[in-house]
């Protein structure tokens, strides 16, 4: 039986001391196996015992060597076993031991161990002998040869030193530092031969063969330099023509497929006598050859003559070295076998990079891998476009985590093996790194739900009052620092004539106060003054407050600053504010100045014309329409007078500013999608031309200042052009942010100090502590007398309605009266009129005689007035159901009486229908009261959360008679357990109770 | 004389000249074939391109004639693709030179590609260069530099790569397609998996033993996993529909294929032969071939890596011949020579050093 070489050596000369002083040869085995066919199973027919089975069953990796001395033969025979046996196949791939390890690695694993004991093989054998399983020479072979030799160069110098220690032997193995120049021979079993061929002819086509195999196998060791004319460099050798040294097995010796030539036999026994005979032939060779092993034509009579002829030649040759007798080859063996198998002079990566070299370039891939994976991670830091943008760019925690997590996964999917703990443990630490160095964001969120974008690191340090409880932490050392998410809306005003941009709020001051103050068009309109928190304790500080309330009224309004802003004096502030508590809306007296059109159209002028103002500058470019026009159709039209003010983008040449790249990337980005929220009409117009042909007729039917035909020639460039307008908005950086407010600083000084004396969030029902909130979220606004509305035209100065939404309701209301009093007021409201008004004598309804009372009608007209954060608006005729009227059908008949005894949604889906679509939300109640002596009071409850609700506060809202109010809900709702967030998606939430306002009537005084 | 396979009918408008036999893809000049671009279809792109790899002798040309169509009773020179002659087996040299094609009426392309590493090229090629006087030292530099170059055009313009082995298994082919599949990786840099279906050719009853059969199937495996190949389609012996494999890693392409019987002519194999053979390890080759053509167009398709959607005949023609171009000017190739000769330098050096 065989054993491991190492063992053999050790125990040799106790078992064979018979034969110590024999001349041995020695011959290598190396080769490759499939299941059914080994390459030792030649060898053991040599040898006619089983003599190598196998011993590794106790090695870690099944690579060794197995040796056996056959005395009849005095021949040494070495086996290499390695890589290409179907155990090392499976223990590599077949089962899960290297599971975490890619194929090069464990290539790896095994490469270096075989190569060193193929380099045994080389200094210790006469004769190294390759088996093949084809039958075509493998030039990775010739690979290896190289390897070897070259280890062999390496190592010669230590074997020769080692060697010459010891005193027997032989001169000829020290100085070459191996035994001989080994001869090369190969062996391959199958043969591509077709099976019906002669035994002759077989036997005659297989020398042939043998022929052109040595002719190739020679041309490529020559050319790979392992064989060479000079013996110290050479590898090996190979024997001259006389003695082959290829050998292909013959049938008789090749491993027997019986079943397969049973089969082949039952198929065509009778049909094919040539091939059953030469079946036959084989099989009879197959006979002969167990009677006469000393057949020259197979692998026995090979080694024989292998063995024969280098005996012959013998130590004389220049090629064959030595053959040391067994006990000195025993003991010169054991030195080269320590030596070359515990070399560690090479380290294990020069190994790897020697014999493996594809681990270089898995490195280097994974490497590029790791970089794309942070690239990846930094992919939204980078892509804003905007060198100043990316400056502040961030993540929040939550972000980055995310961010950070996809980027391993692309790693794990990609690099596999012992590189990929040291690369994932690398990228995290990368992904800090450029994380915690100015990409860490502010985790503020604004009132509508959107983080801010700003580094936490990098925040614009501008001290701005707005933040609030909610808005902001209120950490010191943050307050100072202003958020933005980036995101801008369009929105109206408490009136609801002039829209303008505003920024994503992230104050609750901000949100439903300071940015309605900043309008003119109802700046200074009559209005009711809520109750709010007077700092009645310290009498400077009650100063300051009102000072600051004041400035930050003006100043602070979406940021910007104004030095246009109408004044409005302190003390008419002050007296106003001091009177805030009682629960008074300015009687409309005859005084008021009713707005006439002109008003309005000079309010919203002042906005689209304010070039010259600094604070409107900014969106005054997206408001002029003049521009725009001009900028897109190239000639000069007087738009001005158009009832309908439409939100404008700001001159093209602006955009043209912007490189198409930087407005495509702003569009693809996901996070930005808020921004495509702030729309205008047009765009509105022509997204609906495509599925809704009706309305687009309707609106140019109703855009009585513009024939037809130009309505329609102008709004689809500008629809076409506002596609791209948007991705603009986010270009400028506010003006804000560049401002400095002091006031502001001590408004949050004031916030402060007074903490827990006001109310830090809207009236709830759930909070009946009796305080005041430091500002009215709400607004009631008195846009003037009831005649501004024509219920024929519907609304004439409101921008941005859905066309064939513009409409109030009528409402009639029935009112149990007092005859005589009721009469005596309606003269007094109407004296001129009442010719008229009574021109037959009115019939009283259900006219109660003895208490004197009767029944009245009332009519109003109101409306449920939605707004989604592109500007668009609608009524509604429905709770959740958009009013649309085609004006050539008449007047609208459609009446409020059920619409005001329903719930009614807050946010419900707009009607554009751009993606991403969004909701609109319940932003005002307009109302135009009646001429007769009735109050309407004001009591709107919302609810947005499952319990509790919003209210206007403890007092009523009373209007008044035959005028135009407008109820301004508020923007965003914070209560008790903070900001409730609008929808993300265009779906209906929250609701406004049923019966907000009850009617009276009121005797006039 | 070519038999048609019956899976679906030609979907296909623009040129229709069906070719009798295999005809030179690329060209011994390092060229593609221009006149190909006559036979493809500018409008189909529901065709399925194969390709045949393997080393010397495994019965590429031989697989990828059975799988156009031909029938193993047919006549070497019927075949599609021409076996490898008498006069090359006996001399031990290859028959098929860089790449041919073959397109059936069903719009299979099948492209056969020389031998892996073949010995008897290389041999070839040192004797030409000895002849012509060029540097001999160059050779199998050159030589293995084309043949990765060839197997990467492979990897990339074909949708499904047939590995024709004749023994289970040669490491050192499993070595050269890893090897090459990772400089294929750091050329493209694309995620491209191509389909890799191991054909067992010329197997002994003792390889179809079910036991064999899964543990190799599992080797197979391991060693593709996290390359470039998809070696799980399901394209197995069970997935086939071979009851006793049913449950044998059902998902590894490895197909088995007995010798083909030599010819009698006239005379088909008795039916009943191949039931009474059923409780025994092996089957036909014409019953497994039968199968296997239209069950390895099942495999997915991949996306050709230049474009994200199908590409016409026309258009992969010439996404081929970019990609052809690429590998001929890329410094990857190159550089990459160093995987197979790492010490032709150092070599030199201790010689000199020792001399």
């Amino acid at each position: 039986m065989a054993e491991d070489f190492k063992t053999w050596l050790n125990g040799t000369m106790y078992n064979l001391k018979a034969y110590a002083d024999s001349k041995i040869f020695v011959i290598g085995l190396v080769g490759k196996d499939t299941t059914e066919n080994s390459k030792v199973d030649a060898l053991n027919e040599f040898l006619q015992r089983q003599i190598f089975q196998g011993v590794w069953a106790d090695k870690e990796i099944p690579i060794y060597i197995e040796a056996f001395f056959s005395v009849e033969d005095l021949t040494l025979f070495l086996v290499l076993n390695g890589i290409n046996e179907a155990e090392a196949m499976t223990c590599l791939f077949g089962c899960g031991k290297f599971q975490d390890k890619n194929f090069f690695e464990k290539l790896s694993l095994f490469e270096y161990e075989y190569v060193r004991r193929l380099h045994l093989l080389f200094v210790l054998c006469h004769a190294v002998i390759f088996i093949e399983q084809g039958c075509r020479f493998d030039i990775a072979v010739a690979k290896y040869l190289k390897n070897v030799n070259q280890l062999r160069l390496q190592t010669q110098e230590k074997v020769h030193e080692a060697l010459s220690q010891l005193s027997h032997i032989p001169r000829e193995w020290k100085d070459e530092s191996r035994l001989a120049m080994p001869r090369l021979c190969f062996g391959f079993y199958r043969n591509p031969l077709r099976a019906d061929l002669g035994a002759v002819k077989k036997r005659e086509l297989i020398e042939k063969m043998q022929k052109h195999l040595s002719g190739q196998i020679y041309s490529i060791l020559k050319q790979a330099h392992v064989i060479e004319t000079h013996s110290g460099t050479s590898l090996c050798s190979l024997s001259d023509n006389a003695v082959p040294f290829v050998h292909i097995f013959r049938p008789n010796e090749a491993p027997i497929d019986y079943l397969n030539e049973f089969i082949t036999a039952m198929i065509i026994e009778d049909r094919k006598p040539d091939f059953c005979k030469a079946l036959d032939d084989d099989r009879r060779d197959r006979y002969e050859k167990r009677r006469s092993p000393e057949n020259i034509e197979d692998f026995n009579g090979f080694i024989h003559a292998l063995i024969d002829d280098s005996l012959e030649i013998g130590d004389r040759s220049d090629v064959f070295f030595k053959f040391p007798k067994l006990k000195h080859f025993t003991e010169g063996a054991q030195v080269v076998y320590d030596i070359l198998m515990n070399d560690e002079s090479i380290s294990e990566v020069e190994l790897k990079g020697m014999f493996v070299p594809e681990l270089t370039m898995v490195e280097s891939l994974d490497d590029a891998i790791l970089r794309s994976a942070i690239a990846f991670y930094k992919k939204d830091l980078d892509e804003t476009g905007r060198a100043h943008d990316a400056a502040t760019r961030g993540y929040s925690k939550k972000e980055h985590l995310e961010k950070l997590q996809q980027a391993t996964n692309y790693l794990k999917s990609h690099v596999t093996g012992d590189n990929l703990p040291k690369f994932t443990e690398s990228l995290i630490e990368q992904c800090n790194q450029i994380w915690t160095s100015g990409h860490q964001r502010c985790e503020a969120v604004s009132l509508t739900g959107n983080m801010c974008r700003y580094s936490s690191k990098k925040h614009p340090t501008i001290e701005l009052s707005r933040f609030s409880k909610f808005g902001s932490k209120m950490d010191d050392d943050k307050e100072n620092l202003l958020h933005s998410s980036g995101i801008r809306y369009l929105s109206t005003c408490n009136c609801g004539r002039t829209q303008m941009l505003r920024n994503d709020p992230f104050g609750l001051k901000d949100a439903n106060f300071d940015f309605y103050e900043q309008f003119h068009c109802c700046k200074n309109t009559e209005r009711y003054e809520f109750p709010i928190f007077e700092p009645r304790e310290a009498q400077e500080a009650l100063e300051s407050v009102e000072d600051e309330s004041s400035e930050s009224t003006e100043s602070d309004g979406d940021g910007t600053s104004s030095n246009e802003t109408e004044e409005t004096s302190d003390e008419e502030k002050s007296s106003q504010r001091n009177k805030s508590t009682s629960p008074i809306i300015k009687k409309t007296s005859s005084g008021m100045s009713s707005p006439k059109p002109e008003d309005f159209d000079q309010a919203q002028r002042v906005i689209a014309d304010a070039d010259d103002d600094s604070r409107m500058e900014y969106h005054s470019r997206y408001l002029d329409e003049e521009k725009l026009i001009q900028m897109i159709h190239g000639e000069t039209k007087e738009k001005k007078k158009s009832g309908r003010r439409r939100v404008r983008p700001e001159a093209k040449s602006e955009s043209d500013r912007q490189s198409d790249e930087e407005q495509a990337e702003v569009e693809g980005s996901d996070e930005d999608d808020d921004e495509e929220h702030i729309s205008e009409k047009q765009d509105n117009a022509s997204d609906e031309a495509e599925d809704d042909e009706e309305i687009e007729e309707e609106e140019r039917d109703f855009d009585t200042e513009k024939p037809p035909s130009e309505t329609a020639e102008e709004e689809a460039p500008v629809g076409d052009y506002l596609d791209t307008y948007d991705a603009n908005l986010k270009v400028n950086v506010p003006k804000e942010a560049t401002k400095t407010d002091d006031s502001n600083q001590e408004y949050n000084e004031l916030l402060k100090k007074y903490k827990g004396h006001y109310l830090e969030h809207l009236p709830h029902s759930s909070i009946t502590s009796g305080l005041f909130p430091l500002f009215p979220s709400w607004a009631v606004v008195c846009v003037g007398p009831s005649n501004l509305y024509c219920h024929a035209s519907g609304l004439r100065d409101q921008p941005n309605f859905k066309a064939g939404s513009e409409y109030l309701l009528p409402l009639d209301v029935h009112l149990n009266v007092v005859s005589e009093q009721w009469e005596a007021d309606m003269r007094k409201i109407a004296p001129t009129s009442e010719r008229n008004y009574r021109r037959t004598p009115r019939r009283r309804l259900e006219e109660d005689p003895i208490a004197g009372t009767n029944r009245e009608k009332v009519k109003f007209f109101v409306g449920f007035d939605y707004e989604c954060p592109r500007g668009h608006r609608f009524m509604v005729q429905e709770p959740n159901k958009v009013l649309r009227h085609r004006r050539s059908n008449g007047n609208l008949k459609e009446t409020a009486t059920n619409l005001v005894r329903s719930d009614i949604p807050i946010w419900m889906p707009c009607t554009c229908k751009r993606e991403p679509l969004v909701a609109a939300q319940l932003m005002r109640l307009h109302i135009v009261t009646p001429k007769a002596p009735v109050t309407l009071t004001l009591n709107p409850k919302v609810m947005v959360e499952s319990h509790g609700y919003f209210h206007m506060g403890d007092s009523d809202v009373d209007l008044t008679w035959a005028k135009y109010y407008v109820l301004r809900f508020p923007y965003v709702y914070v209560g008790p357990n903070g900001p409730v967030h609008p929808p993300k998606m265009a779906e209906t939430k929250g609701s406004l109770l049923k019966n907000c306002f009850t009617v009276a009537h009121t005797p006039v005084a | 004389h070519v038999k048609k396979t019956e899976e679906r009918p030609p979907s296909t408008s623009g040129p229709q000249t069906s070719l009798s036999a295999s005809i030179r893809f690329l060209e011994d000049n390092m060229h593609l074939n221009d006149a190909l671009q006559e036979l493809l279809s500018d409008s189909n792109t529901s065709y399925h391109v194969i390709g045949a790899i393997g080393p010397q002798g495994a019965g590429k040309s031989t697989f990828l004639s059975m799988l156009s169509g031909n029938d193993p009773m047919d006549l070497y020179r019927q075949y599609v693709f021409r076996p490898c002659s008498r006069e090359a087996v006996e001399s031990c040299r290859y028959q098929t030179l860089k790449i041919y094609i073959y397109i059936n009426k069903t719009r299979t392309i099948l492209l056969d590609c020389q031998g892996m590493s073949s010995a008897s090229i290389l041999d070839d090629l040192i004797r030409a260069n000895r002849r012509q006087q060029i540097g001999s030292f160059k050779a199998d530099e050159q030589f293995d530099t084309e043949c990765l170059r060839l197997l990467l055009f492979m990897f990339e313009i074909c949708h499904t790569l047939v590995l024709n082995v004749d023994w289970f298994i040669d490491m050192s082919v499993i070595r050269e397609l890893m090897s090459a599949q990772l400089i294929s990786s750091a050329l493209t840099r694309n995620d491209r998996k191509v389909n890799l279906v191991v054909v067992h050719q010329r197997a002994k009853s003792m390889d179809f033993h079910p036991v064999t059969v899964k543990r190799r199937a599992q080797c197979l495996k391991g060693m593709f996993e996290h390359s470039k190949f998809n070696i799980c389609g399901g394209l197995s012996m069970g997935g086939i529909g071979f009851k006793k494999y049913g449950n044998i890693e059902p998902d590894v392409n490895y197909i088995l294929l007995s010798e083909i019987k030599p010819r009698i002519r006239g005379e088909t194999v008795p039916q009943n032969i191949g039931q009474e053979l059923q409780p025994m390890e092996y089957i036909e080759y014409g019953t497994v071939m039968n199968v296997l053509r239209t069950q390895i167009l099942r495999l997915p398709k991949p996306l050709f890596a230049s474009s994200n959607s199908l590409l016409t005949e026309r258009e992969w023609f010439q996404m081929a011949s970019l990609f052809w171009a690429k590998l001929e000017n890329d410094a990857m190739i190159r550089s990459s020579k160093k995987l197979w000769n790492v010490y032709s330098d150092k070599d030199e050096i201790r010689v000199a050093k020792r001399t």
